[in-house]
């Protein structure tokens, strides 16, 4: 009976992937306090990225790997350039977020159609860990986002752009009188966080199908770790994604696939309902 | 005379600093009271606390003898305890009239207040200008009308001198004045001493939280500890 | 305010053309997607009394005209009760969801709500999909008609169009629309002017809902049959996109933005764009929000004044 330990695997893998995908989504509302509406579509950009390169232009992996990631960056500072500096109230940010993914996600219809295409695995094939038998891009998925957390918990806690980003976070005024350019902070967590959707994609897209829509839940469910862990809180994000992701997968698989999201998202509505500032009360808003 | 607002051993604290400090404040029908003091006093955080925009960490607020310590501020706004605020807050995209108008209705007041209040502060000709084309002075003036015309029965003024020309703050205080002078009670927090102390006859000087003087404004200035807590002990510029 | 003024003998005048055209021989054609202009107008103006005037943004109005198709059509199919009634039915239980998930979010700040109605479609979509009492994954078939008549269905739109502009003009003008405004303006000040600004938000929600709902539930037994799809993204962005087209905030502007999008949405079905039109939309909405923040409404206004 490999059940729990399916479901345990497959919950480590998810909450992995989610926390990575949401630590991003927290870093840009905590420094730069900007809700970003369109952090869904960045993944599924990301996402058809990776179809094009692997399965139309036929690029190696590491190829795939270096482009999405220099897009994506490039992708959070002109993002941050054009659009996203100018903001300045709360409706109005959500608003044009907003409006820049439904542009950016029709546009994508218009290029690949609605088709569900499929992208191959990165890494194919499967391992028996335990009697269980997981798939090598998942095996893969899990250990690159683990190591990349601990980079990212590094960046933030123990280098010099981590406090500048800390900093602002506190405070913009108080940051300029340090000798911090905002700016230049907050346009470097912006081409953190996309890069950080687009490696979620990377390594969560191969191995299964891509649509359209395909961010939204990602951003509602980064929303949920938000909410859930407190906003622009590092560890209560990580946290919240374990929560999380371990109830999706014990639904999935104990109860019915098709009640896991809901059950998630209820979730949420439950937590604002009895603790609207997070479950660890350390929200900065 | 009765007592309008009373505060006892109201506090709150931010972060581990202490904005008010235990503070006991009595407030009496018809006075025309200002809160002075240097930046960061609290005088802004004690307007919070009464009109029930923060909650204190302990004390108690009574307004009208009632218990109303936390109560919403709307709720407060409906009793007639009515503030204004330090940066001007219009609603821009109304008109003069229709900003004062909102008050008017929550109060269950007819249009004819905010007639009223409109006139008694200059702006009635103003009153279907947008407020996003007013100037700061006007926008003052448009502040202290809003809350005039709720007819309140204690009114806060935060700073409603901040910003105005000395022509302006002239007719500003005027309309304070004859607020006061028709029954209005009234608290205001000022920077600008020489023009406050011209119409109020009750000074409350704060400092680090705490109320270091309560009494004529002619005797303010001879107080050793609030002439420290102004200059650092050198004597100060009072409307001399 | 005694005399007529020409700008309503033109709404009138207008009125009178859209309800005989399609009534003109060889306009037949016109009827099902004008009907649905006027349904989808209807949720715009619903959407627009909520963001445009009390500045909470919903990004999942689809919700609210879903769950009330949803009721009215369950209701009349499995249990009899008239249409018109069900109707109703569906649209107070929108409402009603609505007060409930509401009271919560409302009192946080601003995007705590924008998040709730982010998850609520999603939550619904998942729901219906799962429970076969809701018809499951292929929805519910077979819901009765308001009327067999296609000509009177579309007259019966353009009454639920022009009875919600109404009832969002009585709102607006109303206490509870000065109120809503003051709390789109500056909430804090608003709060210190006696305004009880969750109970505005809340009935504001209410009232939109109630509208949405009315015109969901007008879709279903204009379409037969609902399903999950109704929840989809697209449902929940078209009253953003018509709203902030023809101008937010304005009385007019949903109508116009969703005759300019349903017109430009029909005349575009050739092969070539159909993929490409939604972008269009969305990058013409986009481009509109950033230089016009009235939208058509407000261009329209610089012209004629």
């Amino acid at each position: 009976m490999a059940e729990p330990l399916v479901v345990f695997f497959y919950g480590l893998v998810t909450s992995l992937i989610f926390a990575l995908y949401s630590v991003g989504f927290s870093l840009v509302f905590g420094v730069a306090r900007v809700i970003d509406a369109a952090y869904g579509i960045w993944y599924t950009t990301a996402a058809y990225l990776v179809y094009a390169l692997v399965t139309r232009l036929l690029l190696p992996l590491p190829v795939t790997v270096v482009v999405v990631v220099a897009s994506m960056v490039a992708l959070g500072i002109s993002y941050y350039a054009v659009l996203v500096r100018g903001l300045q109230e709360k409706v109005e940010m959500i608003m044009t977020t907003f409006l820049v993914a439904l542009m950016a996600q029709y546009l994508i219809v218009a290029i690949f159609t609605n088709f569900p295409w499929s992208i191959p695995a990165l890494f194919p094939g499967s391992t028996q860990v335990l009697g269980v038998s997981l798939f090598n891009q998942q095996v893969a998925a899990a250990i690159t986002a683990f190591l990349l957390l601990l980079v990212l918990w590094y960046l933030v806690y123990r280098t010099k752009m981590g406090l500048a980003i800390r900093a602002v976070a506190q405070d913009k005024e108080a940051a300029l009188l340090m000798g911090i350019n905002p700016d230049r902070v907050m346009a470097f967590t912006l081409a953190l966080s996309c890069s950080l959707a687009g490696i979620a994609a990377l390594l969560q897209a191969p191995n299964s199908v891509i649509s359209p829509t395909m961010g939204w839940p990602m951003l509602t469910l980064a929303f949920a770790v938000v909410v859930l862990g407190g906003m622009g809180d590092f560890f209560g994000a990580i946290i919240a994604s374990f929560i999380i992701g371990f109830s999706y997968q014990l639904i999935t698989n104990l109860v019915n696939p098709l009640y896991s999201m809901a059950a998630a998202l209820a979730m949420i509505l439950l937590v604002l309902w009895l603790r609207p500032r997070g479950l660890f009360g350390r929200s900065l808003e | 005379m009765s007592e309008v607002l009373v505060t006892r051993d109201l506090r709150k604290s931010f972060g581990g600093i202490a904005a008010v400090n235990g503070v006991d404040l009595t407030v009496r029908e018809g006075e025309l009271t200002a809160i002075i003091g240097p930046n960061g006093a609290g005088k802004t955080t004690l307007f919070n606390l009464i009109t029930g925009f923060e909650r204190p960490d302990s004390g108690k607020v009574y307004f009208m003898g009632r218990d109303v310590t936390g109560e919403k501020p709307y709720n407060l706004a409906r009793m007639g305890l009515i503030r204004t605020f330090q940066i001007v807050r219009p609603l821009r995209n109304l008109t003069v009239l229709q900003n004062v108008l909102i008050g008017c209705r929550v109060r269950g007041l007819g249009p004819e207040a905010a007639e009223e209040s409109l006139r008694a502060v200059g702006l009635w000709e103003k009153r279907d200008v947008l407020a996003s084309l007013l100037t700061h002075g006007e926008l003052k003036k448009l502040e202290l009308a809003r809350a005039l015309a709720m007819r309140p029965k204690l009114l806060l003024l935060d700073e409603p001198l901040g910003g105005l020309t000395f022509s302006e703050a002239e007719e500003v205080t005027g309309a304070i004045r004859e607020a006061n002078a028709n029954g209005t009670t009234v608290v205001l927090v000022e920077h600008r001493l020489r023009e406050t102390f011209r119409i109020v006859r009750r000074v409350v000087v704060m400092n680090q939280g705490r109320i270091i003087y309560d009494g004529l404004p002619e005797n303010v200035a001879k107080t050793e500890e609030v002439v420290k807590a102004y200059m650092g002990g050198r004597g100060w510029v009072l409307g001399t | 305010m005694s005399a007529v003024r020409p700008s309503h003998l033109a709404g009138i005048a207008l009125l009178v053309v859209l309800a005989v055209l399609p009534a003109l021989p060889g306009m037949r054609a016109l009827l099902f997607p004008l009907t649905l202009t006027n349904i989808m107008a209807t949720l715009a103006i619903a959407w627009n009394l909520l963001f445009g005037y009390a500045g909470l943004l919903s990004l999942g109005h689809s919700f609210f005209f879903g769950a009330a198709g949803y009721a009215s059509a369950i209701l009349s199919k499995s249990y009899g009760i008239p249409v018109p009634v069900a109707m109703v039915i569906g649209a107070a239980v929108s409402s009603g969801i609505a007060a409930l998930v509401g009271l919560p979010s409302l009192k946080l700040r601003g995007h705590y709500f924008v998040l709730v109605t982010l998850v609520l479609p999603a939550v619904a979509y998942q729901l219906t999909n799962a429970l076969d009492v809701l018809g499951g994954h292929d929805g519910i078939f077979g819901v009765p008609p308001l009327v067999r008549d296609s000509y009177a269905v579309y007259l019966g739109s353009l009454f639920l169009m022009l009875a919600s502009l109404v009832a969002s003009a009585f709102v607006i003008r109303s206490r509870l629309g000065v109120e809503m405004i003051s709390v789109r303006e500056d909430e804090e000040a608003a709060k210190a002017l006696g305004v009880d600004t969750p109970r505005v938000k809340l009935y504001a929600l209410m009232i939109s809902a109630f509208l949405s709902g009315l015109a969901g539930a007008y879709w279903a037994h204009l379409n037969g049959v609902i399903s999950p799809s109704v929840y989809e993204l697209e449902k929940a962005s078209m009253p953003l996109l018509m709203s902030v087209l023809g101008g937010k905030g304005t009385l007019l502007g949903p109508v116009i933005g969703a005759y300019v999008i349903q017109t430009l949405f029909e005349s575009l079905k050739i092969e070539a764009i159909a993929t490409a039109r939604l972008f269009v939309f969305a990058a013409a909405t986009f481009a509109i929000y950033r230089i016009f923040p009235q939208g058509l409404m407000g261009v329209l206004r610089r012209v004629i004044g």
